[in-house]
């Protein structure tokens, strides 16, 4: 009996001191730890000091975290792979109105779209085809929620799950509805404002061949019909302007077929005997190329339809519009067939009020260049550039 | 340093206060250690003034001993007399188990 009480009693005795130095240990009570064969001595304060240390700084960071989580405007949950709520922050409260315990373990969709699965197009079935950002702008009752979608992939870029991020852009959807109203009216206005332009160079226009009609002398009559005519030029370009989508540019080559086709109609030629010829490659200018353009487009082809072509003689008109392969100049070559210019005839000292008139419009509305060539009737090219304005409208 | 001073004891008759020797190991001035020394100060200024002998022994000068008294955690201190022997482990910052291993728990303080 006796013999066993002895170690039983000296077991006992070192495990009490080994509890005492455990609890010694786990207090921080302790300086060194003995080895027990080699004389090791361990610091183990530094070790409790560093844990504690340790513990207080990811306290702290996951209380950042929470806060920052908390803090954001935005609904924001973090999902697993199967579209579940891990976490909820508190704006989900506000976005849509339910607390972080009804959310938490549902699937996403139940909590948005009240589905039993997923809505077609949910961005984040394709966030998990993608591993990518997706989103998707959808309406509830009044409002207007964005779902942004971002995927957490492991080491080996798989699919683990998901930032589910809600924002309530019922404001910005407003504001975008009012911009789109107020631009279509401002386009309307602009719209009507070309239209009216147009109208008042058409009463212009009637104005000046009342004048004609009543006028007696034969000069002053064509000095009114090419005012008018050149007005009509201009009117034109406005009628086209309000007709189109942009407001700011035509197309030149349909302008240049209308402008052609209305003088023809003008100076009612036969169709049969001077025929319009048209090779026009689809060009959008600004107003401010168009009018001069059509300007001299007007001066050029009403100066073919009226000399051009004496004596009931048939002949062609041809319109050539070209971009040069640079993209820098707008060629335009206007070309008839008939009997030229009258000999010795100088362009640069024309006094003629017409020919005066394009030489200025090119080389200073247009800041290019004309030329004028005689084989087989009389050719003229210009060339300009498009780029000297910016669009206004 | 170890001061082992050899005192014979005297006798020691019931109600009077035992002779009390104790040994307690530090590491240097390691933050734990001066504390006990500290506690231990205290105490025998407090309770045992005229009847202890107190040995303090710094592993870092006398390693051998720790391993002898196989001393595991620095600081520890160790009751000799009266026996049982006992043993407490850490800095002593509880005195009720200090006081209680000393068999002083209760105990009016000497003045």
């Amino acid at each position: 009996m006796s013999d066993d009480r002895i170690p039983y009693q000296e077991l006992q005795e070192q495990l009490q001191r080994a509890e005492a130095t455990l609890s010694a240990l786990r207090r921080g009570e302790v300086d060194l730890v003995i080895g027990e064969t080699q004389p090791l001595v361990v610091r183990f304060k530094d070790l409790v000091e560093e844990k504690d240390r340790l513990l207080q700084e990811t306290d702290r960071l996951a209380k950042e975290w929470q806060t920052t989580f908390n803090s954001v405007g935005d609904a924001i949950w973090i999902l697993d792979a199967e579209q579940r709520v891990l976490h909820s922050n508190k704006a989900t409260e506000h976005i849509l109105h339910c607390s972080a315990q009804e959310v938490a373990g549902k699937h996403c969709w139940e909590v948005i779209h009240g589905t039993t699965k997923p809505i077609p197009n949910c961005p984040l079935l394709r966030t998990k085809k993608s591993l990518q950002r997706e989103s998707l702008e959808l309406q509830l009752g009044e409002r207007w929620l964005k779902v942004t979608v971002d995927p957490i992939v492991d080491a080996d870029n798989q699919f683990t799950g998901a930032v589910h991020i809600v924002s309530d852009i019922t404001g910005r959807k407003q504001t975008e509805a009012a911009l789109q109203n107020s631009l279509q009216e401002k386009t309307q206005l602009i719209r009507e404002l070309y239209h009216r332009t147009k109208n008042n160079m058409q009463v212009i226009m009637s104005m000046l061949m009342l004048q004609a009609e009543f006028t007696e002398d034969e000069q002053t009559r064509d000095m009114l019909q090419g005012t008018n005519s050149r007005i009509h030029a201009m009117a034109l370009v406005h009628e086209k302007l309000y007709q189109s989508q942009n407001l700011s540019r035509i197309n030149l080559n349909e302008y240049i077929q209308d402008l052609a086709q209305l003088l023809a109609q003008t100076y009612r030629v036969t169709p049969n005997k001077i025929t319009l010829a048209f090779d026009l490659e689809p060009i959008p200018v600004l107003i401010d190329i168009a009018v001069p353009c059509g300007l001299v487009l007007n001066e050029l082809i009403s100066n073919a339809l009226k000399h051009a072509f004496p004596h009931k003689q048939s002949g062609e008109i041809s319109i050539r519009l070209r971009r040069a392969p640079d993209n820098e100049l707008i060629i335009l070559t206007i070309a008839d067939n008939g009997i030229g210019m009258p000999r010795n005839f100088n362009y640069g000292r024309s006094e003629t009020f017409g020919l005066q008139t394009i030489v200025a419009i090119v080389e200073h509305q247009l800041q290019g260049k004309i030329v004028f060539e005689e084989k087989n009737g009389l050719t003229c090219r210009m060339q300009f550039k498009d780029s000297h304005y910016e669009a206004r409208v | 340093m170890e001061a082992n001073i050899q005192r014979p004891e005297t006798g020691s008759s019931a109600g009077k206060t035992p002779f009390y020797r104790l040994r307690l190991f530090v590491a240097g001035s390691e933050p734990n250690s001066d504390k006990a020394k500290a506690v231990l100060a205290n105490l025998r200024d407090k309770y045992l003034r005229g009847c202890c002998e107190i040995n303090v022994v710094d592993v870092f000068e006398n390693y051998q001993a720790a391993i002898d008294y196989q001393i595991v955690a620095i600081p520890t201190l160790i009751v000799e007399s009266p026996p049982p022997q006992k043993v407490i482990v850490g800095s002593l910052s509880n005195e009720d188990t200090v006081l209680d291993a000393l068999g002083l728990a209760g105990r009016e303080v000497q003045l």
